[in-house]
C-alpha cells in the first residue's frame, strides 16, 4: 500500500476536525491583560456635559443679572462723550451734522424709545438764536489743515470732556474729504460765547439699544425676545416592552447553537409593564410662529419585569448571562451560573430588568397661540437610543443579580436604536421669558435586529406625561 | 455548525480587529469560534484530554497576546493552526521526557487495508493517534498531518532527519497494527450481531 494515501486519508479526515472541550474561557480571559474601558461614548459624556454646563451657565447669567435701568446720567453721557465735539478746540466737519442733530434733539424730552430723526424734524431754533448763530457764522474759519483739527485731550476743554473727538490724531483727514460748510446752529455750539445756550447739547445723543434686556422689558408683551430657547424637563410613562425572536418559534433558517439552540424556548420573552423615567435638557429654535425644532440630550432609567416561560427541557448548568445578553460584555464575577436544572421545563419565570438609556432626540414642534398665554404644541420626532448599562436579577432563583451590562451593544435586544415620538400638549406662557410646557408624550421604537444573526424584533412603547419649562435667550 | 450566538454576523475582520483591541467580546467570540478546531488539534499532540485542554487554553492567550503579529492577507485559521501546533511543539520540548528513539532503517512493510481507513471517523483517527508513544505521535502529526519535513521534523525535535524517517514508519506500523486490532473488534461486533 503507499505511503501517500494513509497520510491523504489521515490529512483529509482530520481537516477541519473540531473536538467538544471543557469551557475555559474563564481562565483565559482571567489570565488576559484587562480590557481597557470603552470610550467611544466619551464624547457623547463631554458633549452632554458641555451643553449642560453651557445651559447652566446661561441660565446662570439671566437669572443672576436682573436687568438693570439704564443709568442716562452717566453711563450714557459717557457715551455720548466720544460723540461730541469739543467746542473750544475746534469742529470737526464730519461730525458737525450729528452735533447739530444733537442739539435739536435735546430740546425735546428725552424719550428712550424714540428715535432722533423724529425731533430733528420738528424742532426748530427760536429767531433769537438764529441770529447769534448767524453771527457766529461770520468769524469762522474752516480747518484746512491737520494743525487746524482738534486734538484729544485738549487743555482747553474745561474738563468736561475726553476722547470727544472721533478723529484720531495721527490720522489727517483723507483729501477727498472735503469739510462740510457748516450750519449755523454747529457754528453756534462750536462758538465760545454760545456755550450756555448749547450746553444741552452735550447730552447725550439716542443711541439704539433696543437690544439690551430693559429695553425688552420696556416693550410691549408681543414683542419678539429671540428665537432661541433653552430648557430642561422630565418625563414619566409607562413602558410595554416586548421582544420576539422568530428563531425561537422555529421559523428561523438562521443557525443558533450553544445554550440559544438549546434552550431556544426562553426565547419568547415578554417584559411586562414597567416605569421609565426622562431627564432632559434641550435648545429650541422657534422658526415662527407656528413653527419650531427642538433637540436636546436625554437619560432615561427603565424599570421592566419580565416574564418567560419554560416550555423546553431544563436547563443543565445554564449559564443566565449567556442566554440573557447573546454575546454582552459581562465581567466574569457578575456572571451567575445557576445550579443544574434549576430552570426547570414548565415553570414560569421572572426576572427584573433595569436598563439605563441615553438618548438624542429631535424634533419638530407644530404651535398653535391660544391667546397670549395659552398654546398647543404637536410634536413629532425622531431619537437616537442607546442602552449605557443594564442589569438583570431574577428572584425566583436565590433573588440574585446576575448580570450587568455595559456599552450599547451589550444587549442585540435592547442596543441602540432609533425611536420614534410624539406628543401632543399644550403650553402657558408664564412671562415674556418663561414658559412651561405639559404634554401627553408617546414614544415607540422599533427594531429590526440582526446583528449575531438573531434577527430580534423588539419594540418599546413608552406614554406618560413630560413637563418642560424654558426660557428665551434673547436672541 | 455555529455554536453560539456570539460570533454569528461578525466578520473575521471585525473579530481580528476587536482581538486586537484587546475587547472581550470579540476575544470570547473568537474562542468560541475556533476552540473546538484548536482542541482538536491539541488533542493529537497531548497525552490526555486534560492536558489538551491545558494546551489550548494556554494557546488562546498566546493568540490573543500575540494577534497583533497577524498580518492581513493570510489565512488566518492557518495562523491559528500554526500557533497552536508551535505551541504544542513548545509544549513538547518544554516537558521532553526521556523518549529513547531507536534509529531505524527502511520502510515499514506490513500491508493494510486503506478501505477500513476510509471508514474510521476523524475522533476515531484522533484516538488512534493518541494511542502512540509521544515520540511516534510528534512525528506522525508533524510529517502526515502539518506537513513539514522531515529535516524540518530532526530540527524541531532535535534528532535526525533519518531519525524522523524512522519514527514515522514505525509509527505508522503501530497504527497499522492497531488499525488491524480494530478491523477484528468490528468484525467480531458484525458477526455477533449477525
Amino acid at each position: 500500500m503507499q505511503e501517500r494515501d494513509m497520510e491523504d486519508i489521515f490529512r483529509d479526515k482530520l481537516k477541519g476536525f473540531e473536538a467538544e472541550h471543557g469551557d475555559r474561557w474563564d481562565q483565559i480571559s482571567a489570565a488576559l491583560p484587562p480590557e481597557e474601558k470603552k470610550r467611544r461614548f466619551l464624547w457623547i459624556w463631554f458633549s452632554g456635559a458641555g451643553l449642560a454646563i453651557a445651559g447652566f451657565v446661561l441660565l446662570s447669567l439671566y437669572f443672576l443679572n436682573p436687568s438693570k435701568p439704564i443709568n442716562l446720567s452717566s453711563s450714557e453721557n459717557n457715551t455720548s462723550k466720544s460723540q461730541t465735539l469739543n467746542s473750544n478746540s475746534g469742529p470737526s466737519p464730519a461730525n458737525a451734522q450729528e452735533d447739530e442733530s444733537s442739539e435739536l434733539t435735546n430740546q425735546a424730552p428725552l424719550k428712550r424709545s424714540e428715535p432722533v430723526e423724529t425731533n430733528h424734524q420738528t424742532s426748530q431754533p427760536s429767531e433769537k438764536k438764529a441770529s447769534k448763530l448767524k453771527q457766529a457764522a461770520k468769524s469762522y474759519t474752516p480747518p484746512t489743515k491737520d494743525k487746524d483739527l482738534p486734538k484729544q485731550n485738549s487743555s482747553d476743554n474745561n474738563g468736561m470732556e475726553e476722547n470727544r473727538n472721533p478723529v484720531p490724531n495721527d490720522k489727517p483727514i483723507p483729501f477727498d474729504l472735503k469739510p462740510l460748510e457748516p450750519s449755523v446752529e454747529f457754528l453756534a455750539m462750536a462758538h465760545p460765547s454760545f456755550k450756555e445756550d448749547t450746553a444741552d447739547a452735550r447730552l447725550p445723543k439716542q443711541v439704539n439699544r433696543t437690544s439690551h434686556p430693559t429695553v425688552k422689558k420696556l416693550k410691549s408683551d408681543e414683542e419678539d425676545l429671540g428665537k432661541w430657547s433653552i430648557g430642561i424637563g422630565g418625563g414619566v410613562y409607562q413602558t410595554k416592552f416586548k421582544q420576539q425572536m422568530p428563531g425561537n418559534k422555529g421559523s428561523s433558517q438562521i443557525a443558533q447553537d450553544g445554550y440559544i439552540e438549546k434552550n431556544k424556548s426562553l426565547r419568547e420573552q415578554i417584559f411586562t409593564p414597567g416605569i421609565t423615567t426622562t431627564e432632559n435638557i434641550w435648545l429650541r429654535y422657534q422658526a415662527n410662529s407656528w413653527l419650531s425644532f427642538q433637540t436636546g440630550i436625554s437619560m432615561m432609567q427603565s424599570t421592566q419585569n419580565l416574564s418567560f416561560n419554560v416550555i423546553g427541557p431544563s436547563y443543565d448548568k445554564w449559564k443566565a448571562p449567556q442566554d440573557f445578553n447573546e454575546g454582552a460584555v459581562f465581567s466574569g464575577s457578575n456572571s451567575y451560573l445557576f445550579p443544574s436544572d434549576s430552570i426547570v421545563a414548565g415553570n414560569q419565570y421572572t426576572a427584573k430588568s433595569q436598563y439605563f438609556m441615553r438618548e438624542v432626540p429631535f424634533s419638530i414642534f407644530l404651535n398653535q397661540k391660544l391667546g397670549k398665554k395659552w398654546g398647543l404644541n404637536f410634536e413629532l420626532g425622531a431619537s437616537y437610543r442607546w442602552v449605557t448599562s443594564a442589569s438583570v436579577y431574577m428572584p425566583d432563583i436565590d433573588n440574585v443579580g446576575m448580570l450587568y451590562l455595559q456599552g450599547a451593544d451589550s444587549y442585540p435586544g435592547i442596543r441602540s436604536t432609533w425611536n420614534l415620538h410624539s406628543s401632543f400638549g399644550f403650553y402657558c406662557q408664564l412671562n415674556n421669558y418663561f414658559r412651561l410646557d405639559v404634554a401627553p408624550r408617546m414614544s415607540y421604537s422599533l427594531q429590526s435586529n440582526i446583528r449575531y444573526s438573531r434577527f430580534v424584533q423588539q419594540y418599546q412603547r413608552n406614554w406618560g406625561v413630560e413637563l418642560r419649562i424654558s426660557r428665551k435667550l434673547g436672541f | 455548525m455555529n455554536r453560539t450566538g456570539y460570533y454569528i454576523g461578525m466578520t473575521e475582520k471585525e473579530l481580528i480587529q476587536g482581538c486586537k483591541e484587546n475587547k472581550r467580546l470579540h476575544q470570547e467570540a473568537l474562542y468560541r469560534k475556533y476552540s473546538r478546531k484548536l482542541f482538536g488539534i491539541c488533542l493529537r499532540y497531548a497525552n490526555s484530554e486534560m492536558e489538551a485542554e491545558d494546551t489550548m487554553q494556554e494557546v488562546f492567550i498566546r493568540i490573543f497576546t500575540k494577534i497583533g503579529q497577524y498580518k492581513e492577507g493570510g489565512s488566518f485559521e492557518g495562523w491559528l493552526n500554526r500557533v497552536c501546533v508551535n505551541h504544542a511543539i513548545e509544549v513538547y520540548r518544554r516537558n521532553k521526557r526521556l523518549v529513547f528513539i531507536e534509529s531505524y532503517e527502511g520502510d515499514y512493510e506490513e500491508s493494510y487495508d486503506t478501505r477500513l481507513l476510509e471508514k474510521l471517523g476523524a475522533d476515531e483517527i484522533t484516538q488512534l493517534i493518541n494511542t502512540m508513544p509521544e515520540g511516534y505521535r510528534m512525528v506522525f502529526n508533524l510529517y502526515a498531518i502539518e506537513g513539514y519535513t522531515h529535516k524540518d521534523i530532526g530540527e524541531i525535535m532535535g534528532i535526525s532527519e533519518g531519525t524522523s524517517k524512522s519514527q514515522f514508519s514505525r509509527a505508522k506500523g503501530h497504527l497499522v497494527k492497531l488499525l488491524a486490532k480494530q478491523l477484528n473488534i468490528r468484525k467480531e461486533d458484525s458477526n455477533a450481531g449477525a
